[in-house]
């Protein structure tokens, strides 16, 4: 992989529109013909109209995105990571609001969303990023981890869950990308594996009996959580051999210290949460427990999708999207509606078409001749391959629920425009900088 | 252990097609395997009522002002594999009034499909009776306030996912939704039905009032509250600008501004300060000042609002004349400690807990931060204080009630309709003695004597309400410019506040109106007549019962 020629994108003749790379294009069409029907059968609000709106400018950003050389962003990076602060910054201080999150810019006749734009601006700076410093050691993991810190803050306070555990995603594909080992994935994740298991494991107690308030106690009976931390241990002890210098001694033992805080921290983290989102993260374990409240939006998302059967409903006959039992169901909950309207083919044709969209992005990104480029499509495979199987996972009741939209089916003007982006970034990336006989 | 780009790639591939399996793993569960299971689940939600209807709220009296009306939307169930009967086709044309071509056109649709929206419960029995079976129904619940935009800031209104969003709707929302044993309807479920402390006649009369005098006066916005002094019940809550809570969505402004907005309650405001005066034997009952129709206080000359002769006044001319100079003096009698520890006393600058939301503090500015100016100002209330219209109602309520405030409250209780009887709820209103009840009743005297002088003299407009004694003030207050660095010339606040009768008070009218552009924009002209009939009507609604 060596930085190659950039070949420009020139419509000289019909057949050069047969060269884009219909592997992607096709696909997104498709999707986006079945958003428009599901808008369609979705029994709140005209949202049909105002969707098909949003596909001009999205289709002009995606144009300029094409039309641009990839070195264009890769030199105006700074301004692009610096305009997306600036705007994250005026929503924090002058945002619209909605649903108690501040997340908006009103702009008179549109709502703008910058917590969406945020992740092509993220991707872009990060790629450019490791393009200079490939990661090679733990510092390197560090400085390139406080590129994404403001954003991610900035976000987290909104508040927008799902949005900053796409960062997190995000952030993570690119620096496995860019050359981190197994090991230093290993110490990144390892926090966020620790927490999970350790929450995991008070949920579980909490469910059974009343409440322990031994914390000694609560560690020691979350087993998966033990069993991780000592797999770990092993690991690290096995690849860094810490007989043989002090300061490998220093550095692993600092990181099982971490692993071991996580436990005594959880429940302070947790607390920074705003009450329906510990709501939302744990009652997919067990919605029955709250049928008519928090549980309500999985149990009538998984009944509606079970509904549908192998064939489906039929287009706008969906018994409970119709009888507007399904919740939010033209924005997160959309992929109920075609479980229950297209059936098993449907939906499954729906995760074949999203497939097909990842698998050639994660193909653009292993044979592009450019570094930066293939970054950039891998950090787009990240941030797709999250939103679609957080959100789909949600919907079938086996992810917890963190407000993360459905790729180009969900209605949303901004993650509509910034999809489409992303899309026709990966055009221009398979035109310019991938070897012509892989086409 | 690093890894190069070929094995990074097949990690992720790996990752990829594990997610993308699991996924399809899941959908064919739920699609195919347990899919009879989920349908028969579906089902049994589909027959199970979904709904839970709110209460109603109904008025003191028991007149309905909001319900939960439950309509049928008709759907297509038609068997294709068997022949609709034509005679049941007619007759389902001949209930729906449609022609029976539009009727055929529609059954031949696809299953599930809307037929004919919103029939009451008599045409489904009726269509359920005729054994048609080829149709089903779903219900739909709408709330309904048949009077429209009346009382609308106190009934509130419900959203699309039928929440309570605003006045009783909102702050009831927990009793108007907990499933009562005693319900008017018996196929659903539903909520307590509520009482409110209101009298609609009253209500309606007020608020027919406040319309027309703020279009007469060409006003921004005014309220007319009437709340009773020994038990804080409101007896009406009259706020323009209004809305209507069936189209809330298509109204500009929902604000319920007699507890959300505040202003300077001007010379209404004397009553407070005299009270505090006369409480920490600041002064006595035979106070005079000489009054020389203007007081310096640093650099400033407050004057009084009419240029009156230098003259010796005691308490009663001065709520008489509303000398502005006199209460000056009073206020600047007071040490600023002194003087903020009764106000606050009085429950300005704190939440009167009335059961309405966004309700705001008022502001009452900390003593240490008090020029001296201040001190003299806040005696005929602009200054430091600014109130809610209710707060200021309560602060006199304190008076009006020998000395002791009480919270004031909108629900009375819950209906019972198998005997059309109203269980009183157990609700006890905070009270607090602000003052004692010797200097409050010596206050309302003063009050109930000035207003009867000044109606013999024809200077008063408000307080002549034939049959009653009453005591009261007038109130013209300056606004204060938008940015609060100083005052707006011209634009005024014009208030009444009175109660009747005036030596054991029963109904207590507060009638603000802001920036009126008539009547040079005075407390007693503007705010006196709507008093008088208000204030009558009150009477006659509320005590000759």
């Amino acid at each position: 992989m060596q930085l190659g020629e950039e070949r420009d994108f020139i419509i000289r003749r019909w057949s050069d529109i047969v060269d884009l790379d219909w592997y992607i294009l096709l696909p997104t069409i498709v999707l986006i013909i079945i958003n428009l029907l599901l808008l369609k059968s979705a029994v709140f609000g005209t949202y049909l109209s105002r969707q098909f709106f949003f596909l001009i400018p999205a289709v002009l950003f995606g144009l300029a995105a094409l039309f641009l050389k990839i070195s264009f962003w890769q030199k105006n990076t700074r301004w692009i990571y610096l305009a997306n602060i600036v705007l994250l910054f005026i929503v924090l201080l002058k945002g619209a609001s909605a649903m108690g999150a501040q997340r908006w810019i009103d702009v008179g006749f549109i709502k703008i969303q910058p917590s969406e734009v945020a992740k092509i601006a993220i991707i872009i700076s990060l790629a450019a990023w490791f393009v200079k410093h490939p990661l090679k050691n733990y510092i390197d993991i560090f400085l390139s981890a406080l590129i994404i810190a403001p954003p991610f803050l900035l976000i987290f306070k909104q508040p927008d869950l799902g949005t900053s555990l796409a960062f997190i995603a995000i952030y993570l594909g690119m620096a496995f990308w860019s050359g981190a080992s197994v090991t230093h994935l290993l110490v990144v994740v390892s926090p966020i594996v620790s927490l999970i298991l350790n929450a995991c494991g008070a949920v579980v107690l909490n469910m059974g009996t009343m409440q322990i308030h031994n914390k000694i106690i609560e560690l020691n009976i979350t087993l998966p959580f033990v069993l991780f931390l000592f797999f770990m241990i092993i690991w690290l002890v096995i690849n860094h051999k810490p007989w043989e210098s002090p300061w490998i001694v220093l550095s692993v033992s600092s990181i099982i210290f971490l692993n071991f805080m996580i436990g005594f921290i959880r429940p302070i983290l947790w607390n920074f949460l705003q009450a329906y989102q510990q709501r939302r993260l744990t009652i997919f374990l067990n919605p029955e427990s709250d049928p008519q409240g928090a549980g309500y939006h999985i149990i009538q998302s998984i009944l509606a999708i079970g509904n549908g059967g192998f064939f489906g409903y039929g287009w706008q006959h969906g018994r409970l999207t119709k009888g507007s039992y399904v919740p939010a169901q033209h924005t997160d909950f959309v992929f109920s509606i075609a479980g229950e309207e297209f059936g098993f083919i449907g939906s499954a044709f729906i995760v074949i078409m999203f497939a097909i969209i990842l698998w050639r992005t994660l193909y653009i990104a292993r044979h592009s001749n450019d570094k930066f480029a293939s970054l950039i499509a891998i950090g787009i495979f990240s941030f797709l391959s999250f939103h679609i199987f957080v959100n789909i996972g949600m919907t079938l009741g086996i992810m917890p629920i963190t407000g993360v939209p459905l790729p180009f089916l969900s209605y949303g003007g901004t993650a509509l425009v910034i999809d489409l982006f992303a899309i026709f970034f990966l055009l221009s990336i398979s035109w310019r900088t991938l070897p012509r006989k892989l086409f | 252990m690093f890894l190069n780009f070929k094995q990074r790639f097949y990690i992720w591939l790996f990752f990829f097609f594990s997610f993308i399996f699991l996924i399809w793993l899941e959908l064919f569960n739920l699609q195919v395997v347990s899919s009879k299971k989920i349908v028969s689940k579906a089902k049994l939600q589909f027959s199970m009522p979904k709904i839970i209807l709110r209460g109603d709220i109904r008025d003191r009296n028991g007149s309905l002002l909001a319900l939960d009306l439950v309509t049928y939307d008709i759907y297509n169930n038609v068997d294709k594999s068997k022949a609709i009967p034509e005679d049941k086709v007619i007759k389902l044309s001949k209930i729906l009034r449609i022609s029976q071509q539009n009727l055929i056109k529609k059954l031949n649709q696809r299953k599930n499909t809307k037929i004919f929206p919103e029939v009451s419960l008599d045409i489904m029995k009726k269509i359920k009776d005729s054994q048609i079976d080829f149709v089903h129904f779903e219900p739909r619940v709408s709330r309904i306030y048949p009077l429209n935009k009346m009382a609308s800031h106190l009934l509130g209104y419900v959203n699309t996912d039928h929440i309570g969003q605003n006045g009783v709707e909102y702050s009831h929302e927990d009793l108007l939704t907990k499933i009562s044993t005693k319900t008017t309807n018996k196929l659903y479920p539903q909520g307590n039905d509520i009482v409110l402390t209101i009298d609609s006649a009253l209500q309606e009369y007020a608020e027919k009032e406040l319309i027309e005098a703020i279009q007469k006066s060409r006003a921004e916005r005014g309220s007319i509250l009437v709340i009773s002094p020994k038990t804080g019940e409101i007896f009406a809550w009259a706020v323009y600008p209004n809305y209507n809570p069936n189209f809330y969505y298509k109204e500009k402004s929902i604000k319920n501004w007699a507890i959300t907005d505040i202003y300077q309650p001007g010379s209404t405001f004397k009553i407070v300060t005299i009270s505090s005066a006369l409480e920490n034997m600041l002064i006595d009952e035979n106070f005079t000042y000489f009054d020389t129709g203007s007081i310096t206080v640093g650099k400033r000359i407050l004057r009084n609002h009419n240029k009156t002769k230098p003259q010796n006044i005691n308490l009663l001319e001065l709520f008489k004349q509303s000398s502005n100079v006199a209460s000056a003096h009073i206020g600047l009698s007071m040490p600023p400690e002194v003087f903020y520890n009764s106000i606050q006393k009085f429950m300005i600058g704190t939440r009167t807990k009335v059961d309405l939301p966004g309700e705001s503090l008022g502001l009452l500015l900390n003593h240490k931060k008090w020029r001296t100016i201040d001190s003299a100002t806040t005696g005929f209330g602009q200054g430091a204080v600014s109130v809610t219209p209710i707060q200021l109602a309560c602060a006199v309520n304190a008076v009006a009630n020998h000395g002791i405030w009480v919270q004031p409250h909108i629900l009375k209780g819950t209906w019972d309709p198998e005997y059309n009887l109203i269980n009183e709820s157990p609700y006890q209103p905070i009270i607090e003695e602000v003052i004692s009840p010797e200097v409050a009743d010596y206050v309302s005297g003063l009050l109930k004597q000035s207003v009867k002088e000044s109606v013999e003299a024809m200077a008063y407009i408000g307080g002549n309400v034939p049959g009653y004694e009453v005591a009261g003030k007038t109130g013209t207050a300056q606004k204060i410019r938008a940015d609060g660095k100083g005052y707006l010339a011209g634009h005024t606040v014009a208030s009444f506040i009175g109660y009747l009768p005036a030596s054991d008070p029963k109904i207590l009218t507060l009638v603000v109106v802001d920036d009126p552009k008539t009547g040079g924009g005075w407390g007693n002209t503007v705010c006196g007549p709507i008093f008088n009939n208000v204030a009558k009507m009150a009477a006659k609604r509320i005590l000759e019962n």
